[in-house]
């Protein structure tokens, strides 16, 4: 299976195990591993690492969500600094999170063409949410 | 003066670590303990500890831990005859602190009249000044020519602020209005008043700071200093005491200062003068914190001393002890474990803790506010723990918290673990050589690479079946999808 470390953005190519093989998995020497649903946290030798299952997708869907800004955090738009069709240069601020008290920018992953603009200043926003598009 | 009043039961007014120390403190002491909870923290740590505990209301901290007469009708409902507001929340709150004292309580805290003095950083600037401490150049006007009055770069500033919140550094004049407009979003926000003031932006200067305890009696002590120059974002990350930069002479100066700021304002309790020392060995007041610092236990653990028990005792009319240490004894680092994603901006981070393994050994103290099972939310401060470790030289506590933090084990939300042993591998803070600007600039070793163990360890707890720890915990997983990124 194809697994992601989303600390240092390492992939790899692991063998796994099928579901049919029967019996316990023999313990590895050190690495303290915890599954919770997609996501395995592991402790190795003083280092914790967050590794994520790669899971194949259609490339339309791909391309799609390339162009999709998501929140990277849970938290309050406290400023909306673009409008849909405003042109955006890479890096441009285009909204402040507000989340425990703190300011975080949203700036542009790239340059091109607001679209699709669904956040409203002052609305609660999850992480993950779908902000707007950069075409 | 008012006659000795002992504590037999305190509310303790805040919650995290914070609420933990005081919680063992009244332990300690026999004194009984209150604590007050929100909706979000029904199972947390310090209502565990506590004697009796007392739901406050819903999550958000206005509608809890900032609501004055819930914080108040607890307190009287359960009897207790003391109020300690910890940091952050009502701490330096003057309105807090009066309605304590009208109650009949004992404030664990400065007078109100210290509190307001100090809290609006414009007119403490003008007192300090006044008292003959060095001030840094600034004003509170802010629709002149800034360049003028002050000179870039400079820092706009909340009046209300501190711990770093609301602070914006400005280094040319068309930045000016936009950093305005955000610092006076974020000052309403998190004080709610929006006056703001500029002052002079020194560069690279040490953040040295003073402890200073005063009692009913009028005396006010300095208990050393601590080093906090390892900030991100006006937010310290580590701090240590002594201060590599502090030698006897400049020690006895700076504490001479400090005493003289306290002194100004009829200082009681436990505070903190903090200055800007630059490397010619001269210093600025900054501001002073009319409260228990979160980075107090570097100087219980160089000292020896124990600053929330002698809080308690000055609070309730008992004068300092004749013999309290100034000089120290040990050396002391403190690493503040933050939930955030260090590889990725620093965002903050939610989750449960799925695994949460304190570190122990020689020399090696937590206060911590979390445990293992709890959710991790973002009502209230990232900050879970502090993990502290105390040597006979700086270089032994260096590499013992070096240790610690490698053998602390969070699992389940991302933390600042390794980017905290990295920063104190990294050689400027090996050698003692920081500024308040290092962590901006400074490059830190990367992460390594997982090794194949890591995989492969993965790889076998995907492909088990039923492994799924939490089952229905309502920890909900930003990366179920399975193809999600988080960050680019």
């Amino acid at each position: 299976m194809k697994l992601l470390d989303s600390v240092t953005g390492t992939v790899r190519e692991v063998g796994g195990r099928s579901p049919g093989d029967s019996g316990p998995a023999p313990l590895p020497p050190g690495p303290r591993a915890v599954r919770d649903r997609g996501v395995v946290w592991i402790f190795f030798r003083g280092e914790t690492y967050r590794i994520e299952r790669v899971l194949a997708r259609p490339t339309a869907a791909a391309a799609e969500a390339e162009h999709d800004l998501a929140a990277p955090m849970p938290g309050k738009i406290v400023a909306l600094l673009v409008k849909d069709g405003d042109t955006v240069i890479k890096g441009a601020t285009l909204l402040i999170l507000e989340a425990m008290k703190m300011e975080y920018p949203v700036r542009a992953p790239r340059a091109g063409i607001v679209t699709g603009l669904s956040a409203a200043e002052g609305a609660m926003v999850s992480l993950g949410q779908r902000l707007l598009e950069i075409d | 003066m008012r006659p000795a009043r002992p504590i037999r039961r305190l509310l303790v007014a805040n919650r995290g670590e914070i609420a933990v120390r005081v919680l063992r403190a009244c332990r300690a002491l026999g004194i009984e303990a209150v604590a007050v909870f929100s909706d979000a923290d029904a199972n947390a740590r310090h209502v565990r500890l506590a004697d009796e505990a007392v739901l406050l209301g819903a999550a958000p901290a206005r509608e809890s831990y900032l609501s004055i007469p819930k914080v108040l009708a607890a307190a009287k409902a359960t009897g207790c005859d003391a109020v300690h507001p910890g940091y952050g929340f009502l701490s330096e709150n003057a309105a807090f602190a009066r309605a304590v004292e009208d109650a009949g309580l004992v404030w664990v805290g400065p007078p109100a009249a210290a509190i307001e003095a100090m809290g609006l950083k414009v007119g403490s600037r003008e007192r300090m000044r006044e008292a003959g401490l060095p001030v840094v150049p600034g004003t509170h006007d802010l629709t002149g020519d800034l360049g003028k009055s002050v000179g870039f770069p400079l820092v706009v500033k909340a009046s209300a602020g501190g711990g770093g919140k609301g602070m914006r550094v400005v280094r040319r004049a068309a930045d000016v209005a936009e950093a305005v407009l955000s610092c006076r979003r974020e000052a309403e926000a998190a004080f709610g008043d929006g006056t703001l003031y500029a002052e002079r932006y020194l560069e690279r200067p040490r953040h040295v700071e003073v402890q200073v305890l005063g009692d009913r009696h009028g005396r006010v002590a300095a208990l050393g200093e601590r080093e906090c120059s390892l900030q991100r974002r006006h937010q310290k990350v580590i701090e240590e005491s002594p201060s590599p930069a502090v030698g006897p002479e400049l020690r006895r100066r700076i504490c001479d200062a400090a005493v003289s700021a306290a002194r100004a304002v009829g200082y009681v309790g436990a505070g903190t003068v903090e200055f800007l020392l630059a490397p010619d060995g001269s210093f600025h007041f900054l501001e002073m914190n009319t409260r228990l610092q979160v980075e107090h236990p570097v100087t219980e653990e160089a000292l020896g001393i124990d600053l929330v028990a002698l809080q308690l005792r000055v609070a309730s009319g008992e004068p300092l002890p004749e013999t309290l240490p100034s000089t120290p004894s040990s050396w002391a680092f403190e690493a503040r474990l933050y939930a955030e994603d260090a590889e990725h901006g620093f965002l903050p981070q939610t989750g449960r803790l799925l695994v949460f393994e304190e570190p122990s050994g020689p020399g090696i103290r937590v206060d911590s506010g979390v445990s293992a099972g709890d959710e991790v939310g973002l009502h209230y401060d990232p900050m879970l723990a502090k993990i502290i470790a105390r040597g006979t030289s700086r270089e032994e506590a260096r590499r013992r918290l070096v240790a610690a933090l490698s053998e602390t084990v969070v699992l389940g939300v991302t933390t600042n673990i390794s980017y905290l042993r990295r920063v104190l591998e990294s050689a400027p803070v090996a050698a003692g050589e920081m500024d308040t600007s290092l962590l901006a600039r400074l490059e830190i070793r990367p992460v390594p690479s997982p090794p194949a163990e890591v995989f492969e360890a993965a790889s076998r707890e995907f492909s088990s079946k039923g492994s799924v720890s939490l089952k229905g915990s309502g920890f909900s997983d930003p990366f179920a999808s399975g193809d999600f990124r988080m960050y680019r």
